[in-house]
């Protein structure tokens, strides 16, 4: 058994990536209510817990995973609409209200492992999980376990990942999607147009609640137990996975938003990789987390205004090039081109 | 130009973490034994020094390098530790349960079959780790951390009057949950009724003890991670009730690392339990024994630790066949 650096290589590129594929749905229902909905929802470190146990729990007790799944997902929708619902009739700040649902479903992953007798756990040989049936096919079609392990989460995960956000793509583009869009954007512009901004807002909350309860469950069925303590820092890995995805694909449109969760969730979870090789023991993990962090908005920074410098060049180019400008616009072309830009935050057209 | 810089920031990234991967990959003759540590706990880091000490110290000691890793008690950085280290090691150590059931799932999924052993972990067979203590079968095994709970409690008993015992214990740990079980179990079987004082972090200590009720006599404390960090607080806090009851509680640990803060406790002596898992190792390494061959072994190795100050302030008379213990500390 011994082993070359070629491990280590292989394994650096493999070990990040059942957390990249759980997490970007975490990180998706972070863009979600974070940049869509424009709320901070700490809820999410309440769902984590609260699924991973009751996943656990569920499948200990014989029950299919994908069932375990659903139960989380709804689990989670229920979180956010009981959140929203905070929100939105008993007037309690969206921040406010996320502390509480965290409360609340951290307090009831406790509960439900001290019913357990303390435990949260189910034995990955003997159960079938979401990643592992499929890791089991490929082991008897011959291929070695390694190798089979990692790839049922590349298929499975990418699945699901990729229904889900074409799912969730489709969805924000219809005319429900773009009035959650826009109530997220400019409330009172909205409500202006007869878009009900409280429901909309409820809806918003719900499919992020559920995103973060299915990561929750997926979680737990890779690590083979739950935790009540598994949802600490949960909304740092979210928001971290997903500036560093907006450091590349920007904030401009939902399509950039979707891609940017999912490919910042696995940057994040392989900058992690190069601070365990860096700190083994683990004592300035966070300390490095810091900086990074640190070290990511300054890049993003500066993109930015390297980006914006390019810009202006090309555009004064075009100006110069162009000589004058194009005629005046009609007052209707004005109204529509501001309610593209104010209420859905698209962007504007360049004649 | 725009795409062009952002390509080639990615790759610059991309090539930095491939260069600092290869840097792992030097000791390539060794036998790898992986580490994982949950937390810096006094308990595991005993534990740790045990293990590394002992192994260092065999005949073996210069064909194996250690891979000692510590998430620093976050789930998240412990399940990806633990993928690597299945991976790339020969045998691995759990230390604590979220980083031995983390382990023994990485192992499974991976599929190597390597060894995997366990300490600090008072309830395998709960946490899924083996199913048959004898013979654990599979490539599992260990040294459990369940103290002499009975024993400590039947010296409380014996202080007399003691009609009451609650167990003061984190809820989200699972060691605690377990051993809280098994302190009312002994409690009932001697007619002794008990009740449970539970927190969630150590900020609720305080208000936690200051909730106990006239009608308690004793308080027991599980190995409890959490409250062991603070037992400082705890002591506080027992003081400030003590100055409002008509007798005093008695304080009863199961970690002697609790000695600060109890009238006395008796626990297992985690850096043995450490010494006792690497001699589980070597028989594996040495000997060419099957992990699941092994029995999960118990800590025989008790240390009773009696704290006298807090005892003569609270007015209570130690007994004699406490006081006289074989290898007890007096402080």
């Amino acid at each position: 058994m011994i082993l070359s650096s070629s491990t280590s290589i292989q394994n650096f590129f493999f070990a990040p990536l059942p957390n990249g594929v759980i997490f970007a749905l975490l990180v998706i229902g972070v863009f979600l209510s974070f940049r869509i909905l424009d709320v901070a929802d700490l809820s999410v470190e309440g769902i984590i817990p609260l699924t991973t146990v009751v996943t656990a729990i569920l499948i200990h007790q014989g029950i299919n995973c994908f069932v375990a799944l659903l139960i989380s997902a709804f689990i989670g929708l229920a979180t956010g609409l009981l959140n929203s619902l905070l929100t939105v009739y008993l007037k309690i700040p969206a921040l406010l209200s996320g502390i509480i649902m965290m409360a609340a479903n951290f307090g009831l992953s406790i509960v439900f492992m001290s019913l357990n007798g303390g435990v949260a756990t189910f034995a990955m040989s003997a159960h079938l999980t979401a990643f592992n049936w499929l890791g089991n096919g490929l082991k008897v079609a011959g291929l070695s376990s390694y190798y089979a392990n990692y790839l049922s989460y590349i298929i499975v995960g990418g699945a699901i990942l990729a229904l889900i956000a074409f799912a969730l793509y489709f969805f924000f583009g219809t005319e429900l999607g773009m009035s959650i869009r826009a109530a997220g954007k400019n409330k009172h512009m909205s409500r202006a147009n007869g878009i009900q901004v409280k429901g909309m807002f409820m809806i918003g909350l719900s499919i992020s609640g559920a995103l973060v309860g299915i990561a929750g469950s997926l979680y737990a069925q890779h690590n083979g137990f739950g935790y009540s303590t598994d949802g600490t820092g949960m909304i740092v890995v979210g928001l971290s996975s997903l500036f560093l995805g907006e450091l590349i694909f920007g904030q401009k449109s939902f399509k950039r938003g979707l891609l940017a969760s999912i490919v910042g969730s696995f940057l994040y979870w392989y900058i992690i990789q190069v601070l365990m090789l860096i700190d083994t023991n683990g004592y300035l993990l966070n300390f490095y987390k810091a900086i990074l962090l640190v070290v990511v908005i300054l890049l993003g920074h500066l993109v930015k205004h390297v980006t914006v410098k390019i810009n202006n060049k090309k555009n004064r180019m075009r100006m110069t090039q162009e000589g004058e400008r194009e005629t005046i616009q009609s007052p209707s072309e004005m109204l529509q081109e501001n309610f593209s830009h104010f209420v859905l935050g698209a962007e504007r057209k360049r004649s | 130009m725009k795409k062009q810089n952002k390509i080639v920031l990615f790759a610059t990234f991309l090539l930095s973490a491939s260069l600092l991967a290869g840097c792992g990959g030097d000791e390539t003759e060794k036998t790898q034994i992986g580490v994982l540590q949950f937390g810096s706990f006094t308990a595991l880091e005993n534990v740790k020094k045990g293990f590394v000490k002992t192994l260092e110290g065999s005949k073996l000691a210069d064909q194996i390098s250690f891979n000692i890793q510590n998430p620093q008690a976050n789930s998240t950085t412990n399940t990806q530790m633990a993928a690597t280290l299945a991976a790339e090691s020969d045998l691995v150590l759990g230390i604590a349960t979220p980083s031995a059931t983390a382990l023994k799932s990485a192992v499974d999924s991976v599929g190597t079959g390597i060894p995997v052993l366990f300490a600090a972990v008072t309830n395998p067979i709960g946490a899924n780790l083996v199913n048959d203590l004898v013979l654990p079968g599979e490539n599992v095994t260990g040294v459990t951390d369940l103290g002499p709970i009975a024993e400590g409690l039947q010296l409380v008993l014996d202080f007399g009057g003691v009609d009451q015992v609650t167990s003061l214990f984190t809820a989200t740990e699972t060691n605690s949950v377990y051993q809280a079980g098994i302190a009312e179990a002994f409690l009932s079987s001697k007619g002794v009724s008990s009740s449970r004082t539970t927190i969630t972090n150590a900020g609720e200590i305080t208000s936690a003890i200051a909730s106990i009720p006239e009608e308690v006599d004793a308080v027991f404390i599980a190995t409890d991670d959490t409250i062991a960090n603070s037992i400082s607080l705890v002591r506080g806090a027992v003081e400030s009730l003590d100055a409002s009851r008509s007798k005093p509680l008695i304080v009863f640990g199961a970690d002697s690392g609790l000695v600060e803060g109890t009238t006395f406790s008796m626990g297992i002596d985690y850096e043995a339990s450490g010494v006792q898992v690497a001699k589980q190792a070597l028989k594996i390494l040495q000997d060419g024994a099957q992990a699941g061959s092994l029995s999960v072994e118990s800590c025989d190795n008790h240390t009773i630790s009696i704290n006298k100050t807090f005892a003569e302030k609270e007015g209570l008379d130690l007994p004699e066949s406490l006081l006289s213990k074989e290898g007890a500390t007096i402080l």
